[in-house]
């Protein structure tokens, strides 16, 4: 079992803003545009294959496959009017612009890896402010609309999949005692902190009084013991539970591998699973990350992004269970 | 019958509540159950506990400009309920009520990260200095003179030049 099954993705979000324009929830079409603008010309001065998507451009099946792909917020998506994002071909940097601040540099990555995703952020925020005026102020950092990013203007998250602690009814009570360490914790689909899928996401909650390299330090500290965690839950139900674990895993490739129509809510507590039994050893057919993959896929958006218009929820479960069927034997 | 909440369109959505065992019945129209639903499900975020704050520090009557924010215009009533600032001068105007609340969620009142080169200025130079002397102090315990030397010297060069900035 490798970390890497258990924080699927990191993240490092940084928020900025110039120092010579209104925020965005005060500004007039021209100077959003204005905005834009200067942004694309910062970054094209340096790198040139970065490209500029308007969010008026895109239907409302493109952006929320966006969002589902983590590409852009959904603060983002609200923006129809001024919003735009530069994206790096690797699909690794995204700049959003007029979100909540006029810069929002988002940096992915896979597994356990904020401190590459901040050395990344820090390189492309040092880009943009060769040609930008950033509004900071020597006693409070950078500043943003919402004072509950002011400082480093820095959220660093990590994306866990905690399969074994949630069905041993362990995650909320671990995820509560985390919550009290100033970090917030969050379900990654789904509702509030309900979490579908057993996907966590946490990050820091305050952004003022500590450097960045603090703060995702801190972030990584409280992973890493989620990791052991989970870890040794994984073990202790292979010792205890192999044969009713055996049993579910068996059961849930059984309904993926056959059911004709299913919803995206069934579909992600079976993939989780079948994930968790594969990296248990349990279940060798399929493979951890590949399942991820799938995960994302199978998000009601991006089933109609494929078929390139919107279609009804029946027609979707019936395609969703259409593309786990073709993919989960294609990995076979 | 009617709506509780508007009084006006036909009630077709029956909620019971049972909070300590007090039973309570409310018989609302489509669009206030949606309205109610929609403060049910409202996440309890940072910026919704910031605004919430913000409105419960009624101690707080230091004085605000009488017209908004100088630069942008924005009212103080509009930034607390928005909990948005209108431009990077509005935390100025506002700072003696919004201080004490970024102080309390934040748990600091002070920046210590990382600081941009060209917007950052002498406070850029400033805080280097101030890295580079602890450094030294360091260096001079551990008895790693040369490095000692070395770190003067940049300190006495970044002085200097702060001086000729002046």
């Amino acid at each position: 079992m490798e970390n890497n099954d258990i924080v699927i993705t990191s993240r490092v979000r940084l928020a900025r803003n110039l120092k010579n324009y209104k925020f965005p929830i005060n500004m007039t079409q021209e100077e959003t545009i204005s905005v834009i603008n200067e942004i694309e010309d910062a970054i094209n001065k340096h790198d040139k294959n970065y490209k500029l998507t308007y969010m008026k451009d895109l239907s409302d099946v493109q952006t929320n496959s966006l969002i589902e792909n983590h590409i852009i917020s959904p603060a983002l998506a609200k923006k129809r009017d001024g919003g735009a994002f530069l994206l790096s071909p690797d699909q690794k940097v995204s700049v959003m612009i007029n979100e909540e601040d006029h810069i929002r540099i988002q940096t992915l990555g896979d597994g356990l890896s904020l401190k590459e995703c901040w050395d990344l952020s820090n390189n492309v925020d040092d880009i943009l402010e060769e040609s930008i005026d950033y509004a900071f102020d020597s006693e409070l950092g950078y500043i943003t609309s919402c004072p509950t990013n002011i400082g480093t203007g820095m959220r660093a998250s990590v994306m866990l999949h905690l399969p074994a602690l949630s069905i041993t009814n362990q995650s909320d009570k671990l995820l509560y005692g985390i919550s009290q360490l100033g970090v917030a914790v969050r379900g990654v689909y789904g509702e509030g902190t309900k979490s579908i899928g057993h996907l966590y996401q946490i990050s820091n909650q305050g952004t003022l009084g500590a450097p960045e390299e603090i703060l995702i330090d801190k972030i990584i500290q409280i992973t890493m013991q989620i990791i052991e965690k989970e870890k040794s839950t994984r073990e202790h139900l292979m010792k205890n539970n192999h044969d009713e674990l055996e049993d579910d895993f068996y059961r849930a490739y059984g309904l993926l591998t056959n059911a004709r129509k299913i919803s995206a809510d069934e579909a992600m507590k079976l993939l989780s699973l079948i994930k968790l039994g594969s990296e248990m050893g349990i279940t060798p057919m399929v493979k951890g990350k590949n399942i991820y993959e799938l995960m994302i896929e199978i998000q009601p958006n991006n089933i109609s992004a494929v078929e390139e218009t919107e279609i009804s929820p029946k027609e979707r479960d019936k395609k969703r269970a259409e593309i786990i069927r073709r993919e989960l034997l294609r990995l076979n | 019958m009617l709506c509780n909440e508007c009084g006006k369109n036909e009630a077709n959505v029956h909620v019971t509540h049972i909070i300590n065992g007090k039973k309570t019945e409310s018989h609302l129209c489509e669009e206030c159950a949606k309205k109610n639903q929609a403060i049910l499900n409202s996440s309890f975020s940072m910026e919704n506990l910031f605004s919430a704050m913000l409105n419960n520090a009624f101690n707080n009557k230091t004085a605000l400009p009488a017209k908004g924010c100088p630069n942008c215009g924005m009212t103080y009533d509009t930034f607390r309920s928005t909990g948005k600032f209108g431009c990077s001068h509005c935390i100025d105007s506002f700072k003696t009520r919004v201080m004490p609340v970024i102080k309390s969620i934040q748990g600091y009142d002070r920046h210590t990260g990382k600081i941009p080169k060209r917007a950052g200025g002498s406070y850029r130079v400033q805080m280097d200095i101030e890295k580079m002397k602890n450094d030294l102090r360091n260096a001079v315990e551990c008895e790693k003179y040369e490095l000692a030397a070395e770190l003067r010297d940049k300190i006495h060069e970044l002085e200097n030049k702060l001086k000729g900035d002046e």
